[in-house]
């Protein structure tokens, strides 16, 4: 958000400068999802609409409670259901809050290629900000989790903030405080993580053998995480990603290409003053004005 | 009068195959006159723990909607000059009616609930002669109320509620002194203040608190004190005998309804009228004799052979009743009717996963998408297979959410032998396949 400033910045996309991270000092926060405590209320997706202003539009019945059906530029956050059975036919109806994960190592701010469009804060918090942003929709490629969404009206790109602008100023995130079986938390993510820790010893002395915490270390943790009750396969719950990376095209582009086309503009350039200095200026002949002429189109020739 | 645009209020409109009608055959002439809700002004909520909170208006209403008071008041003014112009058989209740407020055409809702708690109309004297309450005075509660035409109250109940300390609902002091969810200075709670009723019973038959650190009422060897109100009489001493629950006639709890049930006094199992299952405790006896059924309903009940799956109606944790399907947030988290049916009852009927289908009672038919879910699974119901179909409830015709059929369309007019409350979670439907209605 514009009220926060570049010496919150720990990252900043597109940038070789470091940032002066004069705010490092800040604790890590943390957004922790139990999934076991969640009833699909949908007062989350409730809330960031309302704090947020964001009104997607009145959809369908499409063969699922997943309302609306996708995340979107006004759908920052989605609860996805899926009614899953185990090897023994036991029933689960497994209920996810998806949205922005907010990567320690984010693979949106690594493939934005605009300086300063994505940030990360010294709390850890990822944020687009939007007057920078082109839309070219490499963050969309970038994320292992497939959140940002590009706006067909403005081309830019969306998500959730993780209420940067709540955060700010020692609130918590509106789906937070919104929600009425505390299954969404939200603390230091030192705390978090103890907490889940409570959550987990509960959930296994109630029979679920591979309840975890979910914070992938492909992209270094998250400042969202989820406690699990089968932490062994997340992507039942509608998709996770069983182990997120930032995608190995985003490394070779900006590690290995980036440098070479940067050399190849270089070259070009040194190529160009060479021809200058050895052969002289390129000028343009008569000769080339008649067969420029020839390729013009009869009507507009000048009269 | 509502804030809301209701079905009821459109009945007479052509909405389609929700609600076909000619309304040029429609005989009743109808009035909408949109109102505030509670947050657009003053006046108290009373919740389930019997506490009346005042609420204090937080924003203007909507273009023309008026309070239900200065709605009233406006008829009510109308009417007193017609009887005033034409008289009437029995003009006197209207012509005479105490309408002393400040404002006469739209009262304070603060001299509204004065009403309510009750005044002295005269001077009331105790036994010796002496004045206790001036002519005006507001009571401190029921205790003060006389039958003799000298008090007034518009509630025994709320009586006590706006003194001459104040208005007592707009308490707003949450000391709980014991940690024990009592804050008797919070708000107040008919009658008399009292937060927990029957209180007698949280102390032993000699007066001591069955939980000594959580005492709310005790015999102090004169009075019953504590940090609550006395359910019982104040002086009763602990020797007298006197049960705490004092409503009943024996003043003991009741395990069993005794005399006070229609059809009691033992629970007792009866299948719903429309069922597909004989009562296999008494089969003469399928359905509870007692319970409300008016001749023209009765015919209208299905059987199993054209209607052989059961239905209930429920709702949806994104939606409350029939109201937010006007509020936009809810109707984008819950937009569409629907109905959910088991995975086998959808393989055997061929109705596809987000399909259209037409569910049919004996009463009427509904027309909606499916769910198909691995949530409802057949059940056996004495011996065979049955299957069950869900009906969420919210959708109709008018509102932000896309128009649908009422879910009573299907249901049938039962009412409980005790309580007549309606019997709509168990009854039985025909479910089709079909295809999308034509836009």
């Amino acid at each position: 958000m514009a009220d926060l400033q570049s010496q919150d910045y720990i990252r900043r996309s597109a940038t070789t400068m470091t940032p002066p991270s004069a705010r490092a000092h800040e604790q890590e926060v943390a957004k922790l999802i139990d999934v076991s405590r969640c009833i699909g209320c949908k007062a989350c997706q409730s809330a960031c609409m309302e704090w947020n202003d964001l009104r997607p539009e009145i959809g369908h019945f499409e063969g699922s409670y997943d309302n609306p059906m996708d995340l979107g530029p006004h759908v920052w956050t989605l609860m996805r259901f899926n009614e899953w059975e185990d090897e023994k036919g036991n029933l689960e109806w497994l209920i996810r809050k998806d949205g922005c994960m907010h990567c320690e190592d984010p693979g949106c701010l690594k493939a934005c290629p605009s300086p300063g469009a994505i940030v990360q804060y010294a709390n850890g918090i990822v944020d687009f900000i939007s007057e920078n942003c082109i839309g070219c929709g490499y963050c969309v490629k970038g994320c292992p989790f497939d959140i940002p969404r590009i706006s067909p009206v403005d081309h830019k790109s969306y998500k959730c903030t993780l209420c940067s602008d709540r955060v700010e100023v020692g609130l918590e995130p509106a789906c937070v405080k919104a929600c009425p079986t505390g299954a969404i938390m939200f603390g230091s993510k030192s705390d978090m993580t103890e907490w889940a820790g409570e959550r987990i010893v509960d959930l296994k002395e109630r029979g679920f053998a591979n309840a975890g915490l979910y914070d992938p270390p492909g992209v270094s943790g998250t400042h969202v995480m989820y406690v699990l009750h089968h932490a062994d396969r997340p992507s039942i719950y509608a998709g996770l990603p069983d182990n997120p990376r930032i995608s190995a095209f985003i490394g070779v582009w900006k590690g290995l290409l980036k440098p070479l086309a940067l050399a190849g503009i270089a070259a070009t350039a040194v190529a160009g003053f060479l021809h200058w200095v050895v052969a002289g200026p390129n000028e343009v002949q008569p000769e080339d004005e008649a067969a420029a002429r020839k390729l013009l189109h009869p009507a507009d020739k000048p009269r | 009068m509502d804030p809301l645009d209701t079905e009821t209020a459109r009945f007479w409109e052509d909405f389609g195959p929700q609600n076909p009608s000619d309304p040029t055959s429609v005989q009743t002439e109808v009035f909408q006159l949109p109102t505030t809700c509670f947050a657009e002004e003053n006046g108290s909520l009373v919740n389930s723990a019997r506490w009346l909170q005042w609420h204090w208006k937080a924003a203007d209403p909507p273009g023309e909607a008026q309070s239900d008071i200065w709605i009233m008041s406006q008829i009510f003014h109308r009417i007193r000059e017609m009887y005033r112009k034409d008289g009437g058989a029995f003009p006197d209740p209207i012509l005479d009616l105490t309408w002393d407020y400040t404002n006469l055409v739209d009262p304070d809702p603060e001299e509204l609930a004065k009403d309510m708690n009750g005044r002295a109309l005269a001077d009331i004297k105790d036994a010796s002669g002496a004045v206790t309450l001036r002519a005006g005075q507001l009571l401190d509660g029921f205790a003060q109320l006389r039958n003799d035409g000298t008090t007034a109250s518009g509630c025994w109940i709320f009586s006590g509620s706006y003194t001459e300390k104040g208005n007592q609902m707009a308490r707003r002091d949450a000391t709980d002194p014991r940690e024990q969810r009592i804050a008797p200075n919070w708000a107040w709670a008919w009658p008399a203040n009292r937060r927990i009723l029957y209180n007698r019973a949280g102390a032993d038959p000699a007066g001591r608190a069955w939980n000594p650190d959580k005492p709310i009422i005790e015999w102090n060897g004169s009075r019953w004190v504590g940090i609550d109100v006395p359910d019982y009489a104040p002086g009763a001493k602990p020797s007298d005998g006197v049960g705490p629950f004092i409503m009943n006639d024996e003043g003991l709890g009741r395990l069993f309804a005794r005399d006070q049930m229609a059809e009691g006094p033992f629970p007792e199992h009866y299948e719903p009228f429309e069922s597909p299952a004989v009562n296999v405790l008494h089969p003469k006896v399928q359905s509870n004799p007692a319970a409300r059924v008016f001749a023209d309903d009765r015919a209208a009940f299905g059987a199993a052979p054209d209607f052989p799956y059961v239905a209930t109606t429920y709702r949806l944790t994104e939606h409350f009743h029939f109201w937010t399907k006007h509020a936009l947030i809810n109707a984008i988290l819950q937009p569409e009717e629907f109905i959910e049916i088991g995975e086998v009852l959808a393989m055997e009927k061929g109705i596809a996963q987000g399909g259209w289908v037409r569910l049919a009672s004996k009463r009427g038919v509904i027309i909606c998408k499916a769910y198909v879910t691995k949530r409802i699974r057949p059940l056996t119901v004495d011996g065979k297979p049955t299957h069950v179909i869900g009906v969420p409830l919210h959708w109709g015709f008018t509102g932000q959410a896309r128009k649908g059929y009422g879910a009573n369309t299907l249901t049938p007019s039962v009412g409980d032998a005790n309580t007549q409350t309606p019997e709509f979670k168990a009854f039985l439907v025909s479910v089709e396949p079909t295809s999308p209605p034509v836009a």
